[in-house]
């Protein structure tokens, strides 16, 4: 019995330490990008070419040039610079939406894991109601009837993502309670909120971290979804799911208008979900979440 | 060593490491030489990291992904660390097969057991019919009857899955059978019918068999020859008898000597300090060099190679010579009995008076756990409650903690009605979670991982309000024998040993009176297993602490309980002085559980059929 404990261990990191070396080209890749991201965000308008918004509609649409690396859009205006600045929009909404529903996720999947019983239950059934809810087309009704633009898509994209958050925390809080650690400390007469959030809370923490980064990469994906169909932000924003739309009518004369921010989607999505499971790993080895 | 040429299995100089990024390894096990005959039983034993389950899966080529064996294996002439990889399914099985460890894994759940035996038969043209036939003649063979052919393996006990398992092994007609740890998850009547049995069908089949075990009295009673295994190094070879009677190795003799012995009490096992170290660290030196009281340089001056000492036997030990006598001597000194503490007219810390609990109460799957069960504890007696998994020894020990609830009965601790934790006034509650504490079996998950020990112990402390009493987190880990630097560590860092020294620890954080072991040594290797039972008797001394001490292990009872109660399927069968219950037990089931426990006698190989009382369920 004890045999194995000892031995599987030492050979579950080899294929980690492995990973690890080979493995960290991605994650260094991955953390330029949302580095890139971050700073075009922080500084749009200081780093940007071009102001964004400045049509030029002499020049209409053209393909990249030396004057516009990556040519323009249908009124004049600087791919480029357009990115730059999408970044903010891209940046901001999607952490919103995983912290908000990660936040909500964490104390309701807490409460009802590790407590269990009647709350339980309520919390779960809310969880199964939203999650016989078409998500996106939820949202598109709210914010197409009742407007309120970019933060309006936020909140509602928090709420929507909350319950599989929910889920989550709820699977690993009960994964803990049985433990003998988690009973040891019951027998000590630690109070119950203490366990939550001293003893259970870090133990579950790799998996919400993970899963924050998961969200943001989904979060985005869905918020520049709404932006494509018209819904969120205003008409003439930059922002990378909008320029997709608006872009879409030049994709013969300047592809790169509606490409170029597509791939961005890709690489801050793809990034964001690399950076999440390389943490994930690199909290399970450090002892947390074993 | 070899008395004939040619072996059954003839393994030389097997090496297995680890390989690491960049094409470094890391040594598991090295220079491994072991035969075995046909009609032969041969033990492997060896502690946790000694590499004895990997020798095995490399024999099977089972070897996990960036493991790798080099070496000879020959397999009747064949080397199976060379065999292209399209042979060794055919292999596998047919010439060579394996029983796990794990009957409760090692079975295909949604398969009927027939199937799963039929799978290994390797008549092929057979028809349906005569499969069934085959696979019923393959159950009565290991024991069972046709029916269970139908049945899935979650319908079954561990013992019949393992049974089962084992008919699974055999379908293919192997010449060798390694079976690594057989009967370690089993409960103890039924490990020591598993071992019976394996040695009869050995007997029957003519065939050779690999015992893998950790434990010496399992090997001694079913072995003819045993290689001890230690850190990925052999440190000794010979006849069962011979090693039993006279070890050659100062690690042979340590194991012997942790061994709590089943039939008397010692005042203090001698327990081999330290913990096994990883194989790597010790593959340039004597392996057992670091924890050895008999160590000098020459020991350190390189890996010792197995040098023969008489027929059949070998050692590493490059100081046997010298030191041979002087291990004699030990051995012989060590056999002073203790008494039993006397019995106590103290008063009654806990008093068990009914208490029955029902799991799944009103649903068909209704298990009653505990069936109206007494028992009283006295101030600073040791109390062993003994049973089988299933017994609902684990349950009563909950009750007492406030885990569960009893449905019926009356629970006192320290003059606190305890029966319902939650209607407990907050001073009551206070006090009896400071009379009653916990120390728990898998030292894995005793300790929160996200913790420092440090931070354990001192939330420990302050839920006692004991800060103040000059009890510190060092002077805890003192108490359990650990350097206070070892506040700084997390468990991940802690051998299995020190993580329940750490659990004991913070149990003793709070000034108990009474601590409830479940089964606190069982998963911890035999060396360390002593370690800690010394530390649970010199705490006992020194704080004057009641224990109830639950386990399945009569040796550990005889070594630290004063007195027993038995419990089988939820009612107390007997309960007595421990040395009354152990000698001269009175309940059938009791004399049943000392019949079974491994005694270093060789096995009588029982007829096929068993005799095994368990029913379906």
């Amino acid at each position: 019995m004890a045999e194995g404990q000892v031995a599987v261990p030492t050979l579950a990191t080899e294929p980690r330490q492995r990973g690890r070396l080979a493995g960290f080209i991605p994650v260094a890749i991955a953390l330029v990008i949302i580095g890139v991201v971050v700073v075009a965000a922080a500084l749009g308008d200081l780093i940007a070419p071009r102001d964004p918004n400045a049509q030029n509609l002499l020049v209409g649409d053209v393909p990249p040039n030396g004057q516009f690396p990556l040519g323009t859009d249908q009124l004049g205006r600087d791919v480029l610079s357009r990115i730059i600045a999408g970044a903010r929009t891209a940046l901001v909404g999607p952490m919103l939406i995983a912290v908000g529903g990660m936040t909500i996720g964490t104390i309701l999947g807490m409460l009802g894991g590790y407590l269990g019983g009647r709350l339980d239950a309520i919390i779960m059934r809310w969880v199964d109601l939203m999650y016989s809810l078409p998500g996106l087309l939820i949202a598109i009704v709210i914010v197409g009837v009742v407007g309120g633009g970019y933060f309006m898509a936020v909140i509602v994209l928090i709420v929507l993502f909350s319950p599989a958050d929910t889920r989550i925390v709820r699977a690993e809080a009960l994964r803990q309670r049985p433990l003998p650690y988690i009973e040891a400390a019951r027998t000590l007469g630690v109070p119950t909120w203490r366990i939550m959030f001293v003893h259970v809370l870090p133990n579950v923490l790799p998996v919400v971290v993970s899963y924050v980064f998961l969200d943001f990469a989904f979060g985005l994906v869905s918020l520049s979804g709404l932006s494509f169909l018209g819904l969120g932000v205003p008409p003439g924003t930059p922002d990378w799911g909008r320029m997709l739309f608006e872009n879409r009518t030049v994709l013969f004369t300047n592809p790169l208008a509606a490409v170029a921010p597509g791939l961005m989607i890709v690489a801050a999505a793809a990034a964001m979900n690399i950076v999440g499971d390389w943490l994930y790993e690199r909290f399970a080895s450090s002892g947390a979440g074993r | 060593m070899s008395g004939s040429a040619f072996h059954l299995l003839d393994v030389s100089d097997l090496s297995i490491d680890v390989v690491l990024p960049g094409g470094r390894t890391r040594s598991i096990v090295s220079g491994l030489n072991l035969h075995v005959d046909l009609g032969e039983t041969v033990g492997i034993v060896g502690e946790s990291g000694s590499g004895k389950s990997l020798t095995a899966r490399s024999l099977l080529r089972l070897l996990p992904r960036g493991v790798r064996a080099t070496g000879r294996a020959e397999f009747a002439g064949t080397d199976v660390l060379d065999l292209p990889e399209r042979h060794v399914a055919r292999y596998r099985g047919s010439r060579l097969a394996l029983l796990f460890q794990d009957p409760f894994t090692i079975l295909n759940p949604v398969l009927r057991c027939g199937p799963q035996i039929e799978e290994g038969l390797r008549d092929e043209g057979l028809s349906r019919r005569q499969k069934r036939k085959e696979s019923v003649r393959r159950l009565a063979e290991v024991g069972l009857p046709e029916h269970i052919a139908d049945r899935y393996p979650f319908q079954l006990s561990g013992g019949m899955r393992q049974r089962v398992a084992l008919a699974a092994a055999l379908a293919g007609n192997p010449e060798l059978l390694i079976a690594d740890e057989p009967s370690t998850a089993l409960d103890v009547t039924t490990q020591a019918e598993i071992l019976r049995l394996l040695k009869s069908l050995q007997e029957a089949r003519g065939m050779g068999l690999i015992l893998i075990t950790h434990d010496l009295r399992v090997a001694f009673s079913a072995c003819d020859r045993i290689y001890v295994l230690y850190a990925g190094g052999l440190m000794e070879v010979g006849g069962a008898r011979d090693l039993e009677d006279h070890p050659l190795h100062p690690y042979t003799l340590g194991l012997l000597l942790s061994e709590p012995p089943v039939d008397r009490r010692l005042s203090a096992l001698v327990a081999i300090p330290g913990a096994v170290p990883p194989a790597d660290e010790v593959s340039g030196v004597c392996r057992f060099s670091p924890r050895c009281r008999w160590v000098r340089d020459v020991c350190r001056a390189g890996p010792p190679r197995l040098v023969p000492r008489g027929p059949g036997r070998a050692t590493a030990c490059v100081r046997i010579d010298e030191i041979d006598v002087e291990m004699v001597a030990l051995r012989r000194a060590v056999v002073a009995p203790a008494a039993v503490k006397e019995p106590s007219e103290a008063a009654a810390l806990v008093r068990v008076s009914d208490v029955a609990k029902v799991f799944d109460k009103g649903t068909p799957r209704a298990n009653p756990a505990l069936k109206g069960v007494s028992l009283t504890i006295r101030d600073g007696e040791s109390i062993g409650l003994v049973g089988e998994s299933g017994s609902g020894k684990t349950t009563l020990a909950r009750c007492l903690l406030g885990l569960e609830q009893p449905d019926s009965g009356e629970l006192r601790i320290a003059g606190i009605d305890a029966s319902r934790y939650d209607r407990l006034r907050t001073g009551d509650l206070q006090r009896l979670r400071r009379a009653v504490q916990v120390v728990f079996q898998d030292p894995y998950s005793s300790l929160n991982p996200a913790h420092r020990v440090g931070f354990a112990l001192e939330e420990a402390l302050r839920m006692a309000g004991r800060r103040d009493d000059g009890v510190t987190v060092a002077s805890l880990l003192d108490q359990v024998g650990l350097p206070a630097a070892y506040a700084k560590r997390r468990p991940v860092a802690l051998s299995g040993g020190e993580r329940q020294r750490v659990a004991i620890a913070r149990a003793l954080a709070v000034g108990p009176r009474i601590l409830v072991c479940d089964e606190p040594v069982s998963s911890l290797d035999v060396s360390v297993q002593a370690q800690v039972l010394n530390l649970f008797g010199a705490l006992r001394t020194e704080l004057g602490l009641s224990y109830l001490f639950i386990t399945h292990d009569l040796a550990v009872v005889r070594q630290v309980v004063d007195r027993v109660y038995v419990l089988y399927r939820g009612e107390i069968v007997e309960q007595g002085p421990v040395d009354r219950v152990l000698d001269a037990p009175e309940h059938e089931y009791t004399k049943r559980l000392i019949a079974s426990v491994p005694s270093g006698e060789p096995v009588v190989a029982s007829p096929s059929v068993a005799s095994e009382a368990e029913a379906v369920s």
